[in-house]
């Protein structure tokens, strides 16, 4: 028991302390023109500024509904099938990455609900068009992620980077590697990491009062997109694996945070992109063909081997 | 001899044609007015308000009048007498007409609707003013609250929408009226220039040229060289700042951050030469009747020759990246188009005209302060969207370096600005309207002055059409698209504090 509530204390440490950083880290990016008052430490892209946004969101009064609650839930429940490293998990079992996956579409097609009603409480049938856009980027991500599980020959995440061992998954799966890595470009730009989210622009707009359910929206979109950075780090980039003499937490970190760096860079250099049929072009032209052929190369090659007795 | 080729081109012709319409319209509209004279700018013509509906048809249908471009009303009171100031203009630059309709002791609003009632018949945008049919709360689906977008805290915004596009929309501006009406009486005249440039603060010099130069019409007084130069040069640093700050607010809404940033670096320079000559950024209090604050030291000019060709580098270098980038033109193209004709029946003017495809500028048109001297071209735009605005913008940038370039090489040297002690100012008494280019458009003042105080003053800026007419271009348009078209009007919200 005592061992669980360690790992637990461990996990939430973990996922506090990159959520502050990651924060930071954003807000120092973004140049942006604030208000040369108040102490240096509360000013935009300081130390402190993470803090007094989380205090100025409290001070707010908020509306929260029962989707809320479940959005929080969900988003700390993940963390317990994902391993961040080989001994800190708190549930194993043969199927983690099914079971991950699966909450993450949870807590997205939750999210998209939360910010599609109006003021009024109607729903658009614009917001269908949108939820669709989000959910065909992850038609991509499945794909690729079958192409995994099929060279891996396994479900679960700690044994597809055990398997990991002598070569990372990138090498065998480039293409795939990038259908995954643009399709979490897009997932991100659109559910806004540091900027308004462009789902919610049309409905959200107006409301006033958002507050702790802010907070709770803004952490989970957080959860999601550390979710998939350790997703593509298990699944492509060797996980925990060492590297010479370096070890694998640190090797983990240091892949963590140049990924993260990287979406970072991508989500300021890219700008918003709200318009739909360039979004279904970019999808159904370039990602979906690029990880279908990737999986018919990956069952090709096994179906030729033979590994499976498919013939 | 370039100088000369351009001047000619220009206004001449316009301005003879003008002449001789001013001198029929006395003899078109004999029995129906009371007096017409001249103030200023424009052409004031006292109406009875029984034969407002006739003077208004016989402006509108006269094809020799064509005053198909209305500007705004404004009501204010003089000597206990209410009265209703209306605006009207032919296609630009040709003729501008202020319509002075004395208003009833009793009974104002009722008169006040009928009067709207009837200017509603022959311009469309009139029915603003008046009262209207508000969407209901319940019908709305969205509600945009003021500081939803950045800088256009003014107005709430009811959208009602089927499916993606929106059908309806409705721009309330109570929220931003918090100057009354007669803020200008008890006011001290410097006081009051100090005051005026908070009515646009997104260029705070143009109220205060468009006000000190009415005063000087008023007293007859002619500028030093040197003083109009002064007030040039500021102007265009103005300009600069403003179409700057409009690019970072498209790239915000946008969300495109590289260029945002840049855009807000490049503003900061020219906030900081700004800064240098008048002392202050926002609120410059610089100009003052007959001349300015101080004179511009020799330092100030050396500070701003060197940083012309780096302003001039890096904002051809946001330029490059935002104009390279194909999802930026693609959100651009296409949304939000204003035609030639409804830019000019709801009045719009500055820049948003221009990117319609009508030349008309004030600097050229009615040879502004000293423009005459130095050369330059009006650019301007054929389709009228929102890529079409930016990059009107983009080339008016550079065209305001290249005329900062020529001031300062121009910049005449000895005589001082000239100084006028305004305490113990007396002018004659009199009736005056007085106009300026500024960014967003025809900024406006009107004026009746009594021997030693105001006895009336309505400012009227050119924001306000933009945002009559926003919402007409909303309608129609996609959900998305409503912030990227009212940024793109380049809305000022301290022009409608006293609408």
């Amino acid at each position: 028991m005592l061992i669980i509530l360690r790992k637990i204390f461990y996990i939430l440490i973990l996922l506090v302390l990159n959520l502050y950083i990651c924060e930071y880290m954003s807000n120092k990016l973004s140049a942006r023109m604030e208000l040369r008052r108040g102490y240096r430490i509360t000013r935009a892209a300081s130390i402190g500024f993470p803090i007094i946004r989380f205090l100025k969101f409290l001070s707010v009064d908020s509306k929260i509904n029962i989707w809320t609650f479940f959005i929080f839930f969900l988003s700390f429940l993940m963390w317990s099938t994902v391993p961040i490293t080989s001994n800190l998990v708190l549930v194993e079992n043969d199927y983690s990455l099914l079971i991950s996956i699966i909450i993450y579409i949870g807590i997205i097609a939750l999210l998209l609900f939360n910010s599609a009603r109006s003021s009024s409480g109607k729903v658009f049938s614009e917001t269908c068009k949108k939820i669709l856009i989000l959910f065909s980027f992850i038609v991509p991500l499945l794909l690729s992620i079958i192409s995994i599980v099929l060279v891996s020959r396994t479900l679960s995440l700690k044994e597809i980077v055990n398997s990991q061992y002598k070569y990372w998954n990138i090498t065998l799966q480039p293409l795939g590697f990038l259908t995954f890595f643009t399709s979490i470009l897009f997932q991100i730009k659109l559910l806004g990491i540091s900027r308004k989210s462009y789902l919610s622009t049309g409905a959200n707009i107006g409301k006033e009062g958002k507050g702790l359910g802010k907070i709770i929206e803004k952490l989970s979109a957080y959860m999601s997109i550390f979710f998939l950075i350790i997703i593509i780090n298990i699944l492509y980039l060797g996980g925990w694996q060492n590297l010479y003499i370096i070890r694998g937490e640190v090797m983990l970190a240091v892949k963590f945070y140049f990924i993260f760096f990287i979406l970072l860079l991508m989500d300021k250099i890219i700008c918003r992109i709200d318009n739909y049929k360039l979004l279904v072009r970019i999808n159904w032209k370039f990602l979906i063909p690029v990880s279908l052929i990737n999986f018919a190369v990956t069952v090709g090659f096994f179906i030729m081997k033979d590994i499976y007795n498919l013939i | 001899m370039i100088d000369d080729i351009y001047n000619r081109i220009y206004p001449s012709s316009k301005s003879v044609f003008v002449e001789e319409t001013e001198r029929n319209l006395e003899f078109i509209l004999k029995d129906k007015i009371n007096h017409i004279s001249r103030a200023g700018f424009d052409l004031l013509i006292e109406v009875p308000r029984g034969n407002l509906y006739m003077v208004v048809k016989e402006l509108k249908e006269n094809p020799e009048l064509n005053t198909n471009s209305f500007q705004s009303i404004a009501a204010y009171k003089n000597d206990k007498r209410n009265f209703l100031l209306v605006n009207l203009k032919s296609s630009p630059g040709d003729l501008s007409v202020l319509l002075k309709i004395e208003m009833p002791q009793k009974e104002i609003e009722r008169s006040y609707i009928e009067i709207i009632d009837i200017l509603k018949k022959f311009y469309k945008a009139a029915g603003f003013y008046g009262y209207r049919d508000k969407i209901t709360i319940s019908k709305a689906n969205i509600r945009i609250a003021p500081g939803a977008l950045d800088g256009l805290d003014c107005f709430d915004l009811d959208i009602y929408a089927e499916e993606d596009k929106i059908k309806e929309a409705y721009i309330n501006t109570d929220i931003s009226r918090v100057v009354s009406d007669e803020f200008y009486k008890g006011m001290e005249i410097y006081n009051l220039i100090a005051y005026i440039s908070r009515f646009d603060w997104k260029a705070g010099i143009f109220p205060e040229v468009c006000l000190c130069s009415a005063f000087e019409e008023l007293l007859q007084l002619k500028l030093t060289k040197r003083a109009q130069y002064a007030r040039m040069l500021l102007c265009e640093l103005y300009r600069i700042s403003n179409h700057i700050y409009f690019i970072s607010n498209i790239c915000n809404i946008l969300q495109y951050d590289i260029a945002y940033g840049l855009c807000l670096l490049e503003r900061e320079k020219v906030l900081r030469l700004i800064e240098t000559i008048t002392g202050s950024r926002v609120t410059p209090n610089f100009i003052r009747i007959g001349g300015a604050r101080r004179d511009i030291g020799e330092e100030a000019m050396l500070g701003i020759r060197k940083n012309l060709p780096l302003l001039f580098k890096s904002i051809s270098r946001i330029e490059k990246i935002m104009m390279n980038d194909f999802l930026i033109i693609e959100r651009l193209k296409n949304t939000g188009i204003i035609s030639k004709d409804v830019a000019l029946e709801y009045g719009i003017t500055g820049p948003n005209l221009r990117a319609c495809g009508i030349r008309y500028d004030l600097r050229k048109d009615k040879d502004l302060i000293a423009y005459k001297d130095l050369s330059f071209t009006v650019p301007i735009r054929r389709s009228g969207d929102c890529l079409d605005r930016v990059l009107i913008r983009f080339s008016e940038i550079f065209q305001s370096l290249k005329l900062i370039n020529q001031i300062i090489d121009n910049f005449p040297r000895g005589t001082h600005i000239k100084k006028i002690n305004l305490s113990h100012l007396e002018f004659q008494p009199g009736v005056i309207s007085q106009g300026i280019e500024c960014p967003h458009g025809l900024y406006k003042i009107y004026m009746e002055a009594g021997k030693r105080n105001i006895d009336s003053l309505i400012i009227k800026g050119p924001s306000i059409n933009s945002l009559i007419l926003s919402e007409e271009i909303i309608k129609g348009s996609n959900i998305e698209d409503t912030d990227l078209i009212l940024v793109s009007l380049d809305i000022s919200p301290g022009e409608i504090m006293n609408i």
